[in-house]
C-alpha cells in the first residue's frame, strides 16, 4: 500500500509541472464569441481556418449577445470562459475600463498597424472594429421622388409632414438608439436638447420607432412606411432579393456605424492574439466582407467590384467620442422614455 | 390529524421527512434564493460605490416610474379579468367535452404556446397592422380602419391570445372534478340551468378560476417582448424598463432595484388575493 501511494505521489509531482507548463504554452482550443446567423457562418468560414492553420489550436465558436458575454466574463475574470469576444461598443468601453480586456498593440498583433485610428481610439485600444454597418435611408422610389439629402432634411421634412405619417427610425432605446440621437445632435451644433425637440416634432408622423431591425423591415415590407432610417447591409440585402422599387443611400454629411468589435479577454491564453491578427488581416477581412456584405476596418482590403458597390466606405462613418458621450446614454434613454410618450 | 399531535414523533417534523425534502430545499436555495440575494445586493449599489437605497429612491420618488408601476399593475389586472371572462366558457367547454372534440379544443387553445413569442408577435403585426389582414378585410367591406397596433389594444389582444390556455385549462381541470350528480340533483329539485350554474357549478369552480388568475397575472406582468414589438414608448411596463437598463444602459443596480420592486408588488398582490377566496378555501 505504502509503495503504491509513494509512486502515485511521485507521478503526480512529475505530472503537475508538465501539466502547468503545457497549459501556459498552448491550450488545445480557444473560445471565440460571435453573433449568430451569417456572422457565425463567416467566422467559421474565414477566421477559424486562418487561425487553425497558423497555430494548430482549435476554435470553439459560441453564439449569443454582447450583454450575455460580458456577464460571463465578469463572473469569472481570472479564468474567463471566453478568450476572444465581440462586445458591442458600450460594453467594450466598459469592459476595457473595468480591466477585463488586454490592450491591443502592434507588437502582439502586427496587422493592427493597418487599422485606422477611428476604429480603435474610442476604446483606448482595448477593442478594435472588425466590421461595421452604416445607418442610411431606405425609401420607396415609387412614392418618394425627392428623398432628403441630409439627416437634417429627413427629420425636419418628417416633422413638416412631407412624407405623411409613413416614416420610421430607430427608437432611442434601441441598442444604437443613443448613437442615433448623438448623430442628430451633431446636425444641430452638438445640442442634444435640439435633437430631442426635433425628434419629438417628427414623432407625430412616425408610425413606430423601431426597436429591432427585423421589426423595421416588417414595417417597410408591409408598406406601413415609405421612408425609414435603416442599416446598409440589411437594406441592400432587401433590394437584392427582388425589390427594385426600394432605394438606399447614406444622407449627408455622414452617419453612425453599428460595429462589431473584437477584443482579447484578460487571462485568456496568448495564442488568442493570433486569432485577432487573423481577424485584422486583409485577406481574412476580404472574405468576411464578401460573406456578410458589410464594410470592414482594414483599408487594404480588396473585394470584387460588385461587392464594393454595396459597401459604405469608412470615410462616411463617424464614431461618437464614446468615453465622453457614453455616461450620457442612460440619461438619454430615461429622457426618451419620458418625453416620447 | 395534524403532524404536531402524533405521539410517536413522526410527521413533518421528523428527520426522515426533512431528508426527503433536502434535495428540493438545496435546489431552491441555490437557484432561487441565491440569485435573489445577488439581485438584492446589486440593487443596493450606488454610482459612487456606496451601499444604500439610492436606486429605490430613484424609482419611488419619480412620477414617471410610479406611473409605469401603476400601468404594469393595471395591465396585469385587466388581462386577468379579460382572460377570466373569455377563458371560463372555454374551460367549461373543455371539461364537458369528450373524446376527439376535447382533444381538438385543448389543442386549439394551447396552440399559441407552441410558437415562439417573437414569431407570434410578428404574426400579430401582420394581422393587426395598418395594412394588415384585418384592416384590409374591413377596407374591402367598406369600413374604416381600426387602430389595433402600437397601443394597449393590440398588446392586450396578443397577450390574451397566449394567456388564455392558462386560465381555460385551470378552470377545466377543476370543473372535471365536479360531480355531475350535484348539478343533476339541483335540476331534479327544480332549479333552472342558470340557477344551477350560479348556485352550484360556479362556486365549486372558483378554485380553478383563482389558480388561473394567479398564473395569468404573474405571467402578464413579467412579459415584455410582446409589449416591445406591438406597443410604443407610451405603453411602458416595468419588465420592459428592466430589459432596457440591462441591454442598452447597462445600469445593473437600477435594473436590480426595479426587479426587486416588481417582485415585491407581485408578492403583495398574490398575498392579498388569498383574502378573496371564500373562508372554506383558505388553508
Amino acid at each position: 500500500m505504502k509503495r503504491i501511494v509513494a509512486s502515485a505521489t511521485a507521478l503526480a509531482m512529475l505530472a503537475a509541472p508538465v501539466g502547468a507548463w503545457g497549459q501556459a504554452k498552448k491550450p488545445d482550443k480557444i473560445v471565440v464569441a460571435a453573433y449568430g446567423g451569417i456572422w457565425a457562418d463567416s467566422v467559421k468560414k474565414n477566421f477559424v481556418p486562418c487561425f487553425e492553420k497558423k497555430t494548430g489550436v482549435k476554435v470553439d465558436v459560441v453564439t449569443g449577445e454582447s450583454a450575455d458575454w460580458l456577464a460571463r466574463i465578469r463572473a469569472n475574470p481570472a479564468n474567463p470562459p471566453i478568450d476572444v469576444v465581440s462586445l458591442a461598443e458600450a460594453d467594450s468601453l466598459r469592459a476595457g475600463q473595468d480591466g477585463l480586456l488586454d490592450k491591443i498593440t502592434v507588437e502582439k498583433v502586427p496587422n493592427f498597424a493597418d487599422i485606422p485610428a477611428q476604429f480603435h481610439k474610442p476604446w483606448n485600444d482595448f477593442s478594435v472594429v472588425l466590421n461595421f454597418g452604416a445607418l442610411g435611408i431606405m425609401y420607396n422610389k415609387d412614392v418618394i421622388k425627392d428623398p432628403p439629402a441630409s439627416w437634417k432634411e429627413f427629420i425636419e421634412n418628417t416633422a413638416a409632414g412631407k412624407y405623411g405619417k409613413r416614416v420610421s427610425m430607430p427608437a432611442g432605446t434601441y441598442t444604437w438608439g443613443p448613437e442615433f440621437l448623438w448623430m442628430l445632435s451633431q446636425q444641430y451644433g452638438g445640442s442634444i436638447d435640439q435633437a430631442f425637440a426635433k425628434v419629438k416634432a417628427a414623432s407625430a408622423n412616425v408610425v413606430k420607432f423601431w426597436s429591432t431591425p427585423v421589426e423595421a423591415l416588417n414595417l417597410y415590407g408591409t408598406k406601413e412606411v415609405d421612408i425609414m432610417a435603416y442599416w446598409d447591409g440589411r437594406a441592400v440585402n432587401f433590394i437584392d432579393k427582388g425589390n427594385p422599387w426600394t432605394g438606399f443611400y447614406i444622407p449627408k454629411p455622414n452617419t453612425i456605424a453599428g460595429s462589431v468589435l473584437v477584443s482579447k479577454v484578460k487571462n485568456a491564453p496568448d495564442v488568442a492574439w493570433e486569432y485577432i491578427n487573423c481577424a485584422m488581416s486583409p485577406e481574412v477581412q476580404a472574405g468576411h466582407s464578401s460573406s456578410i456584405l458589410y464594410s470592414v476596418s482594414n483599408p487594404k482590403v480588396v473585394v470584387a467590384d460588385d461587392v464594393k458597390a454595396k459597401l459604405t466606405p469608412a470615410s462616411e462613418v463617424v464614431f461618437p467620442p464614446y468615453a465622453e458621450v457614453f455616461p450620457e446614454f442612460s440619461k438619454w434613454i430615461e429622457r426618451w422614455n419620458k418625453e416620447m410618450r | 390529524m395534524s403532524a404536531k399531535r402524533r405521539s410517536d414523533g413522526a410527521g413533518l417534523g421528523s428527520a426522515k421527512a426533512l431528508l426527503g425534502l433536502a434535495p428540493v430545499l438545496i435546489v431552491l436555495v441555490i437557484f432561487f434564493a441565491g440569485p435573489l440575494v445577488v439581485n438584492v445586493s446589486e440593487s443596493l449599489r450606488q454610482p459612487n460605490g456606496a451601499v444604500g437605497f439610492g436606486q429605490y429612491l430613484r424609482i419611488l420618488t419619480d412620477s414617471y416610474y410610479l406611473t409605469v408601476i401603476g400601468q404594469t399593475l393595471v395591465f396585469g389586472v385587466v388581462l386577468t379579468l379579460v382572460t377570466a371572462i373569455l377563458g371560463y366558457p372555454f374551460g367549461y367547454a373543455i371539461a364537458r367535452a369528450r373524446g376527439s372534440v376535447k382533444s381538438i379544443l385543448i389543442f386549439a387553445i394551447v396552440a399559441p404556446l407552441l410558437i415562439n413569442v417573437v414569431v407570434r408577435s410578428f404574426g400579430w403585426m401582420v394581422i393587426l397592422g395598418g395594412n394588415g389582414a384585418l384592416n384590409a378585410g374591413l377596407a374591402a367591406l367598406g369600413f374604416s380602419k381600426l387602430e389595433l397596433i402600437y397601443n394597449w389594444t393590440g398588446v392586450s389582444i396578443a397577450m390574451v391570445h397566449v394567456l388564455l390556455p392558462f386560465m381555460a385549462l385551470s378552470v377545466a381541470s377543476t370543473l372535471e372534478t365536479l360531480d355531475l350528480r350535484l348539478e343533476e340533483a339541483a335540476g331534479v329539485l327544480g332549479a333552472s340551468p342558470l340557477r344551477t350554474f350560479w348556485a352550484i357549478t360556479f362556486p365549486l369552480s372558483l378554485e380553478g378560476l383563482v389558480t388561473g388568475s394567479i398564473l395569468v397575472f404573474c405571467l402578464s406582468i413579467g412579459s415584455f417582448v410582446t409589449v416591445l414589438l406591438l406597443g410604443k414608448t407610451s405603453t411602458m411596463i416595468l419588465p420592459l424598463l428592466i430589459y432596457q437598463q440591462l441591454t442598452v444602459s447597462s445600469d445593473w443596480p437600477f435594473a436590480a432595484a426595479m426587479g426587486v420592486v416588481l417582485l415585491v408588488l407581485v408578492s403583495m398582490v398574490l398575498w392579498s388575493q388569498s383574502f378573496l377566496r371564500p373562508r372554506w378555501m383558505r388553508i
